[in-house]
């Protein structure tokens, strides 16, 4: 950068003193030039002389009065009990820098972090004020205040703040999205619209800023030309959630429900929304001492697939606090659906030990029902038993204790009494889906299916798709020959699962089966129909590939039925009946070198399994091949 | 759950302020400099500069006093027993069978059950339950025919809990005699549904009302309008494809005579929408208002007149604790006023803040000619005995609040009625409440709250 010559410099005089040209000053003629240039000297030195005086009196000012806007801008509140004892000693000793003329900035700054982290938004707010005040040219300072009055809700503050951010460092991009944003959201399309452009500009392809303009385009009735600009950012970002469901609702309203399911798939599929970086905003997170705060980050890190991040944070919201028990709590919650049953056992253990200390308090019941579960996959059913009753002597008639003693009775192979205990569990909470169906899981042990079929019925009473009593509905229905009643569940379940395997392959089951019986009173239209139907939703159903080929082949539709019977023969290239198919349709279609040769290996692997029948089919089709 | 309470943090937040000091700001420090150079050089500043607000710009001016208001709290309907842990999704006041007397509607997700109250004789209440719709989220009355009874709009979610599964569903309960009812399912199978009004958005001439139908679904939702065709037939018209719409509250906003509707998309958008209506079926949408904070929490949405100018405002809370980071309360809970300044613009004005807030309802509580609100609490610090459950804003008639807690237990309503239950000129306030989280204590399921 070119650095600006003062033109009332020293080096102006030592330019002249080395004999360089001065420049030329027009005066009027009439008076001495030697007098008028020492007079226009002169009052060019005094007034440098003032200037230089005004600006270091300023300074004197400052550097002397420091101390007491420090006094008046510095938050007096003082950490209330219950806070981690270094939280304190390290506002302590913020609020000492801070006090000292040598680190007033420096100590403000610290304490703005501490109570910015830990939600003392209004003191966080104070020192960022000072720090603007005392440093304009700072834009962190800035941000961080837009942050706090975003959390007191003041919009038109936040948007001041952060059009300073912009302005002092254009080139810090989560203040552009933060402002696309609220410009956005206040309708104020074309600085909205600048916004998410500068942004774009700074992070290219950034999806926020893409989604934000393409929303931009929407709001103006333009659905098409924004649901191209939204296919643009799932192609960029397939788990960018909020375009995926976007996207998945602008194609239901124009009527592309295939392309609306696909989309809901990849969105349920996503990882959950979460905020776009911001760096100045979440180092933060390294001054929280808010336990609280610490377990709902680490349950955020977990939702986004980043649970070793979750538990370093539930580790550490637990060490804050090291006397509470809900840090121990939380931390073996978040083990458990990390599948690590050891650690949470000591995290959970660790939490009823602390809570026996207090008398105000009982532990949750989630503790006891989490603390079981892992003892149970840790193959310790009789020490889960123990704590379940330690947990009743706390929660008398809570239901997730009555389920969980189910499920541990019915390990220990206690089944009447585990079918009591869930039955106590469903008392309690009629409606609970994994009560009820536990429940029928324990009856159907018994063989007591009529009942199970209540249970399972009564568990979709609050969640109509819980997927696991679909499941054995549509599947006991099935056994039982109840096609109607198994189609509503099974596709029930296929509706709201469609990535499901099971929910495919259990409607595919269905087709075939109802194709079958269709084709067992002649009505081969509706067979094929319901074959297919089940060969589009499990193409890897062999029994599905095979009847649909077969049923083609002997209708004399050899060509159709070529595929399916390929497809058969590749999913059963062991079983010789595949190759019989396979062959006898190679064979119809005149391509007799590979009827040949599939025929052969059929004719083999029949007679290796001793199968005569259909390595005799085999040969006798071979032989009339010419 | 945080260790300062936020009326603490208030009270710390007012207590101090930077100084005064000119020379604290660039501007006071410019005012100090040309001091000095004037000085120097023999002259006098002129008048001082503009100093610029060194206060806090997010501090409010503290609330006025107010006179004393008192409720008592009585049961209502079905005793939590009945319900386990009650779900009392929505209530609403309506006089349905029309005999003079203001009954009590509600949805239940529990016993997925829509009941009415039934005031009769006065000050006699006797519940039914008229309906069963699976997930009941919101519920009215509205004559969708014209035929002088009222008929009951349900919407249903399918489940109350978060789910993404297109198991939502419009239903009518028909009002044959104002005894039975006949119950009509509208559409099924959408992304669940959490709000459906009735008005005559097309502009029939036969008493035809049709509807506006909120859908939260979960990642996937929707907004929609249903045209009445007659014989219970309707078609729908997809006007937002965001997920997360909460209500959709029908007013002539931008005073053309026209119905419009506004729609609270919650979820990561955190918008409120206004989609005026044109006319022929046709709605122009824009954004009214919303927040960057993507955990904002936006959890209700009301029409009223707030401050009698002749056009309808929006009250809006935002206090939804039901988050996937944790269930509870945030910093920035609370409720605000969306004041509508005509041809579709709206200011926004923070109320106050309110740990958990729901349900916001409009009604002169203490007879002083200014409309007052009214709030719940869905999330707060339940093991701090004074948590507030139900909370009055005092209206002082100059547009600022004065919040006065009501209650502190019953704990965890998610919503509120307002409207004068026994006509002595006095409103009563109805709340319900919904446990889904600990503390399963200090529960309710109907409550009416008196004033004393």
């Amino acid at each position: 950068m070119k650095r600006r010559r003062p033109r009332f410099s020293a080096g102006n005089r030592r330019d002249r003193k080395e004999g360089v040209v001065p420049p030329v000053v027009v005066v009027p003629a009439g008076t001495p030039p030697q007098a008028r240039r020492r007079r226009l000297w002169r009052w060019l030195a005094v007034f440098v002389a003032c200037a230089g005086l005004g600006l270091g009196a300023d300074r004197a000012w400052r550097w002397y009065s420091l101390p007491a806007r420090v006094e008046a801008a510095r938050p007096i509140a003082s950490v209330p009990a219950g806070w981690p004892p270094e939280f304190g000693a390290r506002v302590a000793a913020a609020q000492a820098q801070a006090g000292s003329r040598g680190g007033a900035i420096v100590g403000m700054a610290e304490l703005g972090r501490l109570y910015h982290a830990n939600g003392f938004m209004a003191e966080a707010g104070a020192c960022w004020a000072f720090l603007r005040a005392e440093q304009p040219r700072v834009a962190r300072w800035a941000h961080l205040l837009a942050d706090v009055r975003r959390a007191a809700s003041d919009y038109e503050a936040m948007e001041a703040q952060l059009r300073d951010v912009v302005g002092l460092a254009p080139d810090y991009a989560p203040a552009w999205l933060q402002l696309g944003n609220y410009c956005f959201k206040t309708g104020r399309f074309d600085e909205a619209r600048h916004a998410f452009v500068r942004r774009l500009e700074l992070i290219p392809g950034d999806a926020h800023a893409q989604l934000g303009l393409a929303r931009i385009v929407l709001q103006g009735g333009d659905r098409v030309g924004a649901r191209g600009m939204i296919e643009a950012v799932v192609r960029d970002h397939p788990r960018f959630a909020p375009a995926q469901n976007l996207l998945a609702e602008l194609l239901a309203a124009a009527g592309d429900e295939a392309g609306a399911a696909r989309h809901r798939q990849l969105g349920m599929v996503a990882i959950r929304f979460f905020e776009a970086d911001d760096p100045w905003r979440d180092e933060l997170v390294g001054w929280c001492y808010d336990a609280e705060r610490l377990r709902m980050l680490a349950t955020v890190e977990f939702q986004i697939e980043r649970g070793d991040r979750g538990v370093a944070l539930m580790e550490r919201a637990a060490r804050l606090a090291p006397e509470d028990p809900d840090g121990y709590a939380a931390l073996g919650d978040l083990l458990i659906k990390l599948d690590q049953p050891g650690p949470a056992r000591a995290a959970l253990e660790e939490s009823l030990r602390l809570a026996a200390r207090g008398v105000d308090r009982k532990p949750p019941v989630m503790v006891f029902v989490n603390l079981s579960h892992a003892l149970r996959l840790l193959k310790q059913p009789e020490a889960a038993l123990r704590v379940l009753e330690q947990g009743r002597a706390y929660h008398e008639q809570a239901f997730e204790l009555f389920d969980e003693l189910g499920m541990v009775l019915g390990d220990l192979g206690r089944l009447d009494e585990s079918i009591a205990a869930f039955r106590a569990a469903v008392a309690q909470s009629p409606g609970d889906p994994n009560a009820n169906f536990n429940l029928a899981v324990a009856l159907l042990g018994q063989g007591r299916r009529a009942e199970a079929y209540v249970a399972l019925e009564q568990s979709l009473t609050l969640k109509p798709t819980f997927p696991r009593s679909l499941s054995m509905l549509g599947r006991l229905e099935l056994e039982d020959g109840r096609m109607a009643e198994a189609e509503r569940h099974l596709r029930t379940l296929h509706e709201a699962y469609p990535q499901l395997a099971e929910a495919r392959w259990m409607l595919g089951q269905w087709e075939l089966m109802t194709g079958r019986a269709a084709e067992a009173r002649r009505d081969e239209a509706a067979a094929e129909r319901h074959f297919r139907a089940g060969v589009s939703l499990d193409p890897d159903n062999p029994e599905l590939q095979a009847s649909l080929g077969v049923m083609l082949l002997l209708r004399g539709q050899v060509a159709q039925a070529l595929e399916h019977l390929e497809a058969y023969r590749r999913l059963e290239p062991g079983n010789p009946q595949t190759a019989l198919f396979l062959g006898q349709a190679y064979a119809q279609l005149g391509r007799t070198q590979q009827a040949r040769v599939v025929l052969t290996e059929g004719a083999e692997q029949a007679e290796r399994a001793g199968n005569s029948s259909t390595a005799a089919y085999c040969r006798e089709i071979l032989s009339q091949l010419r | 759950m945080t260790p300062l309470d936020l009326a603490a943090r208030q009270q710390a937040g007012s207590s101090y302020a930077l100084p005064r000091w000119r020379h604290s700001t660039p501007a006071g420090r410019v005012v100090v400099l040309v001091a000095v150079l004037c000085g120097l050089i023999g002259c006098r500043p002129s008048e001082p500069v503009g100093r610029a607000d060194s206060q806090p710009t997010g501090s409010r001016r503290p609330p006025a006093a107010v006179t004393d208001l008192a409720y008592l709290a009585e049961p209502l309907g079905a005793p939590v027993g009945e319900f386990g842990r009650p779900m009392v999704s929505h209530v609403s006041i309506a006089d349905l069978d029309q005999d003079g007397l203001k009954d009590v509607l509600y949805c239940e997700g529990q016993r997925n059950s829509v009941r009415w109250i039934r005031q009769s004789p006065r000050g006699t209440f006797t519940e039914v339950v008229i309906g069963e719709v699976a997930g009941p989220a919101h519920v009215e009355v509205a004559d969708l025919y014209g035929r002088g009874r009222k008929d009951v709009l349900v919407a249903g979610m399918g489940q109350i809990t978060p789910s993404n599964d297109r198991i939502g569903a419009v239903v009518v309960l028909e009002n044959l005699d104002n005894r039975t009812f006949r119950r009509r399912v509208l559409i099924e199978r959408i992304a669940r549904v959490t709000d459906v009004r009735a008005a005559n958005l097309m502009g029939h001439t036969d008493g035809r009302l049709d509807l506006v139908v909120g859908q939260f679904g979960y990642a996937q939702g929707e907004t929609r309008w249903m045209e009445n065709k007659g014989d219970w037939t309707f078609e729908s018209r997809i006007v937002n494809s965001q997920s997360g719409c909460v209500h959709t509250p029908v007013a002539d906003f931008d005073g053309d005579g026209r119905p419009d509707f506004a729609a609270l998309i919650s979820q990561e958008w955190e918008e409120v929408h206004l989609f005026r209506n044109q006319g022929g079926g046709k709605f122009s949408e824009s954004i009214i208002w919303g927040s960057t904070n993507e955990d904002y929490g936006s959890s209700g949405l009301d029409v009223v007149d707030l401050n009698r100018d002749g056009r309808p405002d929006l009250i809006y809370t935002n206090g939804d604790g039901f988050d996937y980071a944790g269930y509870g309360f945030r910093a920035w809970h609370g409720l605000q006023w969306l004041e509508n300044l005509g041809s579709g613009r709206f200011r926004f004005h923070r109320i106050a803040d309110m740990p958990g807030a729901y349900a916001p309802c409009a009604a002169d509580l203490n007879g002083d000619g200014h409309l007052d609100l009214v709030a719940v609490s869905g999330f707060a610090d339940w093991d701090d005995p004074k948590s507030v459950s139900l909370m009055a804003l005092i209206n002082d008639g100059t547009g600022r609040f004065s919040p006065v807690p009501l209650a502190n237990r019953p704990t965890q309503l998610v919503t509120a009625a307002v409207g004068d239950l026994d006509d002595d000129g006095v409103p009563e306030i109805v709340t319900g409440g919904f446990y889904a989280y600990p503390p399963f204590e200090s529960m309710s399921s109907v409550t009416v709250w008196r004033r004393k």
